[in-house]
């Protein structure tokens, strides 16, 4: 008989990889309900991977299960699951860049092109730099600031969905640089 | 299509909790593409130096104590993120597992957990044949190979030529003895 879930939850990784090898039925569900959630995290954090990351997580889980079966697993599962991952996505990702990259990379072109204060302004936030020093560089508050922010990168994203065809037309509507 | 900078937060408190968010999210290798996008990483970047400085910080209370200024070089360098990502997913401690994800995470999450076994179950048991089985070609009954009989002894085959010969001669002898004495009889009878 199979332990109940609740019993699961105090069975380590590799006590559930052997009772999984021994044929309970419960040991490989509890295994995915405890790693699933970092194992999609590490498939669809690497940008080469997110356009074939449904397929890539399917079939880690199956690699998974075929390899505890075998005895293939060994060390922290954690680990292993991730190296299996890797091996997947070696099959199912081509790595090379996705549409969406490219997209984004001739959007934020045109921005910088058209716009090049507010591509500059878009750099400075979204790499975290200090909201009140380039409210002073741009000598304005703090509100405004985030006002133009939120223009410059929506005329980004229409950009992308192909409402405007560059992002100048929205800016040159927009709020004064 | 989702653009995760347009959720950058303003206040710059906020953004260790939001990188955490993202780091444990199934939308960090979007936000990577979208921070190159803006601007690719100048310079190269020592993130395993850079890791060894906070790495007990993050791995067990997260991003909240790291410096922003030490956040920021993250930002500027997005691979890292990635580089941060794995570290802590492997790593981390208990404080990862209950960072707040998107409901939209839990969703696909929880679809995940239920298909996942299943899909295993299905890929271990070998696939049944699409049509009835094929009958197997026939195979012709094997063939007995019997060795030649030797080959039968002379004296088995016919008359030996000898006694033929021998034959054919007394055959001959006798009808011209006999034809001589058919002869003299006839002349003693004229």
């Amino acid at each position: 008989m199979s332990p109940s879930p609740e019993a699961d939850e105090f069975r380590t990784d590799e006590e559930l990889a052997r009772a999984h090898q021994r044929g309970d039925t419960t040991a490989f569900a509890a295994l995915v309900q405890r790693h699933e959630g970092r194992l999609r995290a590490f498939v669809y954090g690497n940008p080469g991977w997110v356009a074939a990351g449904a397929a890539i997580v399917r079939h880690v889980w199956v690699a998974a299960d075929r390899g505890i079966r075998e005895g293939k697993c060994r060390g922290p599962f954690r680990v292993w699951l991730f190296k299996a991952a890797d091996t997947v996505a070696s099959k199912h990702a081509d790595g090379s860049a996705t549409a969406r990259s490219a997209a984004l990379a001739t959007c934020f072109g045109r921005l910088l092109k058209h716009k090049p204060k507010w591509h500059r302004l878009v750099m400075w936030v979204s790499h975290g730099l200090n909201r009140t020093a380039i409210a002073r560089r741009h000598r304005t508050t703090k509100a405004r600031l985030k006002e133009r922010y939120t223009r410059a990168v929506a005329t980004v994203r229409e950009c992308l969905s192909g409402r405007s065809d560059t992002p100048v037309d929205e800016a040159n509507r927009g709020v004064a640089q | 299509m989702t653009l995760h900078l347009e959720r950058v937060p303003f206040d710059s408190a906020r953004l260790p909790a939001w990188l955490e968010r993202h780091l444990v999210g199934d939308h960090l290798g979007e936000l990577i593409e979208e921070l190159l996008a803006v601007r690719p990483p100048q310079g190269s970047f020592d993130f395993d130096r850079w890791f060894t400085a906070f790495k007990d910080q993050i791995l067990s209370a997260g991003l909240s104590r790291v410096p922003r200024k030490a956040l920021r070089q993250l930002l500027a360098h997005p691979p890292a993120l990635r580089q941060l990502q794995t570290a802590v997913l492997i790593g981390g401690g208990r404080y990862w597992d209950e960072v707040p994800r998107s409901k939209g995470f839990h969703r696909r999450l929880k679809a995940t957990c239920q298909a996942a076994p299943v899909m295993a179950a299905k890929a271990r048991t070998p696939a049944p044949p699409r049509t009835a089985p094929r009958p197997l070609p026939k195979v012709p009954e094997p063939v007995q190979l019997v060795a030649a009989p030797p080959p039968a002894p002379r004296a088995e085959r016919g008359v030996p030529v000898w006694l033929v010969v021998a034959a054919v001669a007394a055959t001959v002898a006798i009808t011209a003895v006999a034809v001589v004495a058919l002869l003299l009889v006839t002349n003693r009878g004229e």
